[in-house]
């Protein structure tokens, strides 16, 4: 079996995709990791201690790949919602009641929006209790309360698109706290309303922050994060550190 | 919790593979096990066992999208016969519609029935949905939904909401709740009660109305016997008309007890003439346009009645009573006549009110409790510090979203419908300081004005499906003399003018057209009725001659079809004569409702008296067409040629001189 994909490892094909070669030795190996866009993202090599369950609990990953469910419901309903003030509401109703599956999948992308706010905030807490917004990681700390605030702002920004009570009032409360604000708190609520009451404006303001813009942008910050857990170290346990010191 | 590398992470990422793909699975069994599938698999199997071969139906959710009412109904997914008339034998869901008046694909299905249209499963569409306002209507009320449209009074094939409208109009509801479409009925004010009638009358009156008059509009206010008392006190003291009005001292021969035979005699004949009874119901026989009066002398005052004999709109603005030319001695002699006749024999002299004294602030707390039960909003009264208290606005009670209704503590089923009818069945039930007072309607009574409220909906229906006529044009209002007139006889409260008035007797609006100049005005002298077997109603109303000239000028001047004067028909030609003749007897057999000669049928006016009434072109016109000019008559249209009609008309005209 292992002679199998060592003879496939040695093909030309094998080789322009994969940009690496046989694994019977340990650079090979390496290469492998080294030169995929997917896989250098981990070091060439990781202590077991660092990948260990309990180092992370998996918090980033299982985040990022809520992120990526949530992109990719998304773009499905997408495909069924309308952002205007007659249609949005009544499209909810078409995906409850006439889309193959649309139940499944409108759930699946609430339940996973859900379940990435508290997944968020867990990744923070670990981090936090590990102490890893220390040196030389304070600016991964910093992305990641950006990050955190972009979830949450995606999650608000979310709740309006069914245009139902809920959503109206949710965003009202929200629209309100934002308008307490000292000084700029007014001018703060009309730039979220696109106006001084919810409506129209609003939706389409929601919708495109919610589908084009945060996605946008919390993409490339992830991608920064990702790349400065892998240049400055993830979570190394307390523990580990103190054995060094010892 | 610590896992080994790597085999266990095998395990949990096939695991959850697993869990994944069942999940996966989960979403698209449900979709084809989906309830619309079922049905129409069921549908096309009973299909198979029909006598008659019937297409079986393509799987898929159907649909009506109806872009004017901004609405798609997904009903016909399940009940696929709605409108194959040939599976009346085929369960639910799969019965076609019983009679329907319009096109399901221009109107769908919950524009009258309500619920959401939009789902595709039983318990989503037709059952209760948390947060969907429209539920399926009951059947009972759905006329409601015809009413939402249709905005007139009458509504045809809809017999319930045309009898709550109706309802809602007679029972003056648009005197405590804003309700667009209705106008405030004719009410006695209140100017002059102290004067009109006794404190004993109106407590009695004021504890249970219908108690004294059963057919009484003036709903039971449940007032406590220490309200009442005051209320009455209140009242009382209004014993004052306004200056402008001559109220005359009462005649010497009114003060006995029992006026002189021959005087009530002459009332009795005027009474006669006039034909009270037309409006008034007396001793269980009349109309019911007007207030019951085989009592009224045990009600009001001797004076009143000489009074108001005298001058009714004088001493109530806006009655549509009409003021009847007597002379002062006729006016005495029917007072006279009233006063000795319509009393209330088994009424016990109540003698507590004599010796009864006021309570000290009894003034303030009558006007607090009058102002509290809005009786302004029926009874006019000229006081300081009386005021309108209405109750709430109606005009969209029909679409009131269910959780913004107050059941309080009632133990009923909580939807919009049961909510207007246990309001009207039991006012006071939902909220204890409630004021609506109990009509005494019937079951069928209740169920019809639920009906005619529910209709009272907040809906963006585009102008082409509405359907109004009396509100499209200006009303028909007569000016000048003419409109003195018609407001003096109170013509409009039985006949019609261009639209305006009620129709309980004839149309007049093309009477010039109809009726000989002469007639006419011999019919206001002595007026009588046109068709056998009908009671006489119109009452001598004993206009002045000018009067009676003028109105029938005015009428053959004015109310004119230029369509029927301008036909041109040979009367004196004897051929033509006896051709008429022989199509009225032997061809067409209009004698078989029509007298003629003294022979025929009792349904139709006699021929004889038409000859002397109308003018040839009416004839003409009306035998060509009669439900041209009357939708509602039974005289039939024979699809007569100009010639035939012709020579009808000449013998119908020659009968006048044949007798």
């Amino acid at each position: 079996m292992s002679d199998l994909f060592e003879k496939l490892r040695a093909t030309k094909a094998w080789k322009s995709v994969f940009r690496s070669g046989s694994f019977s030795h340990n650079l090979g190996k390496s290469m492998a990791i080294f030169n995929n866009f997917f896989l250098h993202i981990l070091p060439v090599k990781s202590r077991v201690d660092s990948i260990r369950f309990t180092a992370t609990f998996y918090l980033g990953f299982i985040s990022f790949c809520l992120f990526l469910i949530l992109a990719l419901t998304g773009i499905y309903l997408m495909l069924y919602y309308h952002p205007s003030v007659p249609k949005a509401y009544w499209d909810m109703k078409d995906l409850q009641f006439v889309v193959s599956s649309g139940v499944f999948l409108r759930n699946l992308h609430r339940w996973s929006a859900h379940a990435m706010v508290a997944v968020v905030f867990l990744h923070m807490l670990r981090v936090f209790y590990a102490g890893a917004y220390r040196p030389p990681k304070q600016f991964n700390w910093a992305l990641g309360v950006i990050l955190l605030i972009i979830t949450l702002f995606l999650s608000y920004t979310g709740y309006l698109l069914p245009w139902d009570q809920l959503a109206y009032w949710a965003v009202n409360v929200g629209a309100n706290m934002a308008d307490a604000a000292p000084f700029i708190g007014k001018k703060m609520k009309f730039l979220l309303l696109g106006g001084n009451t919810i409506g129209e404006n609003t939706l389409l303001r929601f919708y495109v922050l919610h589908c084009l813009i945060l996605p946008f942008v919390a993409s490339i910050i992830i991608g920064i994060h990702f790349w400065r857990v892998r240049k400055d170290g993830g979570i190394q346990p307390l523990f580990s550190n103190k054995k060094k010191n010892d | 919790m610590s896992l080994k590398q790597p085999k266990d992470l095998s395990i949990i990422f096939a695991f959850t593979s697993i869990v994944f793909l069942i999940v996966s699975a989960i979403s698209p069994a449900k979709d084809y096990f989906s309830e619309w599938r079922h049905f129409q698999n069921k549908f096309n199997k009973l299909v198979k066992e029909q006598p008659r071969r019937i297409k079986p139906v393509d799987i898929g959710i159907k649909q009506m999208w109806i872009q004017d009412l901004d609405r798609v109904d997904r009903c016909t997914s399940c009940h696929l016969g709605v409108t194959n008339y040939q599976l009346v034998d085929m369960p639910e869901p799969f019965q076609p519609h019983p009679k329907m008046f319009h096109d399901p694909e221009e109107f769908g299905c919950t524009v009258c029935h309500h619920g959401q249209g939009i789902a595709t499963t039983v318990d989503e569409s037709v059952g209760e949905v948390e947060f969907w306002d429209d539920p399926m209507l009951p059947q009972y009320f759905i006329e409601a939904s015809c009413g939402v449209c249709h905005k007139d009074r009458d509504v045809q094939d809809a017999p319930i909401l045309t009898e709550g409208r109706q309802l809602i109009q007679q029972y003056n509801c648009v005197s405590c709740h804003n309700l667009p479409g209705y106008t405030p009925e004719f009410v006695p004010g209140l100017d002059g009660i102290g004067k009109k009638t006794t404190r004993e009358w109106l407590v009695r009156w004021l504890k249970d109305p219908r108690e004294v008059q059963p057919d009484t509009k003036m709903p039971d206010f449940n007032l406590t016997e220490k309200e009442v008392q005051i209320l009455a006190d209140f009242l009382m003291t209004f014993n004052r008309y306004p200056e402008e009005i001559q109220f005359e001292p009462l005649p010497d021969a009114l003060k006995e007890e029992w006026p002189d035979e021959d005087l009530v005699d002459l009332g009795k004949t005027r009474v006669r003439e006039a034909r009270c009874i037309s409006c008034h119901l007396i001793n269980g026989k009349g109309g019911h346009l007007a207030t019951e009066i085989g009592q009224i002398a045990s009600a009001v005052t001797p004076i009143w009645i000489y009074n108001y004999i005298r001058n009714p709109k004088g001493l109530h603005p806006g009655v549509p009573m009409p003021e009847y030319g007597f002379t002062k001695e006729e006016a005495i002699a029917v007072s006279a006549y009233i006063l000795t006749e319509f009393r209330d024999w088994d009424l016990e002299e109540d003698t507590t009110s004599i010796s009864h004294t006021p309570a000290p602030d009894f003034y303030r707390q009558g006007l607090k409790l009058f102002n509290n039960y809005n009786c302004l909003g029926c009874h006019e009264l000229s006081a300081e510090g009386v005021g309108r208290n209405m109750g709430p606005d109606l005009t969209y009670i029909g679409s009131k979203p269910q959780t913004e209704l107050e059941f309080g503590e009632a133990d009923i089923e909580e939807t919009r419908p049961s909510y207007v009818y246990h309001k009207i069945k039991d006012p006071r039930q939902f909220l204890p300081n409630s004021r609506m007072p109990d009509f005494g309607f019937s079951d069928s009574q209740i169920r019809a004005v639920t009906t005619a409220l529910l209709s009272q909906r907040k809906e963006e229906i585009p102008d082409k499906y509405i359907v109004h006529k009396t509100n499209n044009q200006e009303q028909y209002k007569p000016q000048g003399e003419f409109g003195r007139i018609v407001r003096k006889y109170a013509c409009f409260t039985c006949h019609v003018i261009l639209d305006s008035g009620y129709l309980l007797a004839t149309d007049l609006s093309l009477e010039g057209s109809r009726v000989n100049h002469q007639w006419l005005r011999d019919y206001f002298k002595i007026p009588y009725t046109l068709r056998p077997i009908l009671t006489e109603r119109m009452p001598n109303l004993f206009m002045k001659e000018s009067e009676m000239k003028f109105t029938a000028d005015y009428i053959n001047v004015v109310f004119l079809d230029d369509d029927i004067d301008s036909v041109n028909i040979q009367l004196d030609d004897p051929e033509t004569i006896q051709q008429g003749k022989k199509l009225l007897h032997e061809i067409y057999g209009c004698h078989a409702c029509h007298q003629v000669n003294g022979k025929g049928g009792y349904v139709g006016p006699p021929l004889n008296e038409t000859a002397k009434r109308s003018k040839p072109g009416w004839i003409y016109s009306w035998i060509k067409n009669p439900q041209k000019y009357r939708p509602d008559t039974i005289d039939p249209n024979q699809g007569l040629t100009d010639t035939e009609a012709k020579q009808i008309t000449a013998y119908i005209m020659s009968l006048e001189k044949s007798e």
